[in-house]
């Protein structure tokens, strides 16, 4: 019964917490520029995400590490500071995106300027995470994300023709705008391929207790749970190519945005849009600004836990503090939280060798895993994505800021 | 993969986004007025919106004012990209 009730709950944080800034902006660009042609992108971020998700959640049942401990064991300190500044930073750009989106959200419904909420939320987030109510906030933002799924009752209530979204599963080339295409494309997969997705997930993981018995449960979160997060971002991607393509609309600004539900489902559809953006961005703000804590206090050994009073794990709490000021701040400035995001995700995809490699090599390693080593399936598969997503990210980012408008 | 096999893939995508993005002058033409096609579209969009009371006027107001910036914008890059 309490293997059905974590299967349950992991489906929920699965589901609610997949879609966020990242994979909502870039889903609905997507769709809106290019129509169905870049659902294969979610479909491969969302195969490489579930496998990463397994291997973290493994490790930690298994090793009983965290992957930031087991990294920082393997390869020693000095190497692992690479993979711990790449992280941080993208990180800390993914947590400034999210904060934006809750400020947006909050803007479209007050006509207040999103900047001035920015430390209203920052605030916010900071109090919860200082009050050490994470669990009760965590729990309790993934079951309000299921608010999510409206993407999806969107994308039917249009008669989405799903013969072309099925069509579209696999890659196709660009029939205009290349540059444009391959960006939205890296940026998909990054915002699929988080890492503090699946690095928050091992930190859970051991803070739960798993063992070796949870292995089972462990697959069916990261695969169903993973799966159906990938279709409420296929449906906001279909969604944005019947509202938006089919009118030759581009999206250039957050503002536009909420049209994709309040087209098919009226005045409930934009309520809806503004309560997904605010609730699934603050959920994922909460999760990123913790797991920045978790992977510095992590790799340098310092105490750390969401349960643990502030003065009790002080550096780690400290850690936390200065990402949400910082972040606060960046959105403060009235940085665009669309180009912003967009522009994070594709960061995150390019980062993905240096974040995803090092997993690989500990997760093969018998030493951590026993005899629930990789199979060369997975090692295969998220090879394979991280290392495209990488080149193609190289090559994309420069050019769409040297030819994009 | 192996270095080579990157660099192989590296070299077949280059040229392809090489080609999308040289932008000339009738291309840049073109890219203005789809994005004034795209906020006229929103700006339509919206208006039908409202007939039917989907949108609250707080939200009207700023697709209002961000059509406005955009097609701003736009004239300001027509300007620079005449000849």
């Amino acid at each position: 019964m309490n293997k059905l009730v974590e299967i349950a709950l992991g489906l929920v944080t699965g589901i609610g917490g997949f879609l966020e800034a990242g994979s909502l902006a870039t889903s609905v660009q997507a769709g809106a520029s290019f129509g169905f042609q870049l659902i294969w992108a979610i479909v491969l971020g969302v195969i490489c995400i579930a496998f990463l998700v397994e291997m973290s959640g493994r490790l930690a049942a298994v090793s009983k590490h965290t992957l930031p401990d087991a990294m920082r064991e393997r390869f020693g300190i000095r190497f692992f500071s690479v993979p711990l500044v790449v992280v941080v930073l993208v990180s800390f750009l993914v947590l400034a995106s999210e904060i934006g989106g809750v400020s947006l959200a909050l803007q479209l419904i007050t006509g207040i300027r999103f900047q001035w909420w920015a430390p209203v939320v920052a605030l916010a987030i900071w109090l919860l995470l200082w009050a050490h109510n994470f669990s009760l906030v965590e729990k309790g933002a993934s079951l309000l994300g299921l608010v999510t799924i409206v993407f999806v009752v969107g994308a039917l209530k249009l008669h989405t023709p799903l013969g072309e979204v099925g069509a579209h599963l696999l890659p196709s080339m660009p029939r205009e705008d290349p540059a444009k295409y391959w960006f939205m494309a890296v940026s998909i997969i990054g915002a699929s391929v988080s890492p503090y997705l699946f690095y928050f997930y091992s930190a859970g993981a051991v803070e739960d207790h798993w063992d070796e018995g949870h292995l089972g449960v462990n697959r069916i979160i990261a695969g169903l749970g993973m799966g159906f997060g990938g279709t409420v971002a296929v449906a906001a991607l279909a969604g944005a190519a019947m509202v938006f393509h089919s009118r030759g609309i581009q999206i250039d600004r957050y503002e536009q945005i909420p049209l994709v539900l309040a087209e098919p489902l009226g005045h409930g559809g934009f309520i809806l849009f503004v309560a997904s953006l605010g609730i699934a961005c603050f959920g994922a703000a909460l999760e990123i600004a913790l797991q920045i804590a978790y992977l510095i206090a992590q790799g340098f050994g310092w105490k750390w836990g969401e349960n643990i009073r502030p003065r009790q794990a002080a550096r780690f709490a400290l850690v936390y503090t200065v990402a949400i000021l910082l972040a606060g701040l960046l959105i403060l400035t009235g940085i665009d939280p669309l180009r912003l995001t967009v522009f994070s995700m594709a960061l995150t995809a390019l980062s993905l060798p240096v974040t995803v490699v090092p997993l690989l090599i500990v997760m093969n390693d018998p030493e951590y895993l026993g005899d629930n080593v990789n199979h060369w399936i997975s090692n295969a598969a998220v090879l394979f994505v991280s290392v495209i997503a990488c080149v193609v990210a190289l090559v994309a980012i420069p050019l769409q800021f040297l030819g994009g408008s | 993969m192996g270095q080579g096999r990157g660099r192989l893939l590296l070299l077949a995508i280059t040229p392809a986004l090489l080609t999308g993005c040289h932008s000339s002058p009738e291309k840049e033409q073109e890219k203005l007025r789809q994005e004034l096609t795209s906020w006229d579209a929103t700006a339509q969009l919206t208006r039908e919106l409202t007939d039917r009371g989907a949108l609250p006027q707080v939200y009207v107001r700023q697709v209002s004012e961000a059509v406005e910036q955009g097609k701003q914008k736009l004239q300001e890059r027509a300007a620079k990209s005449a000849p």
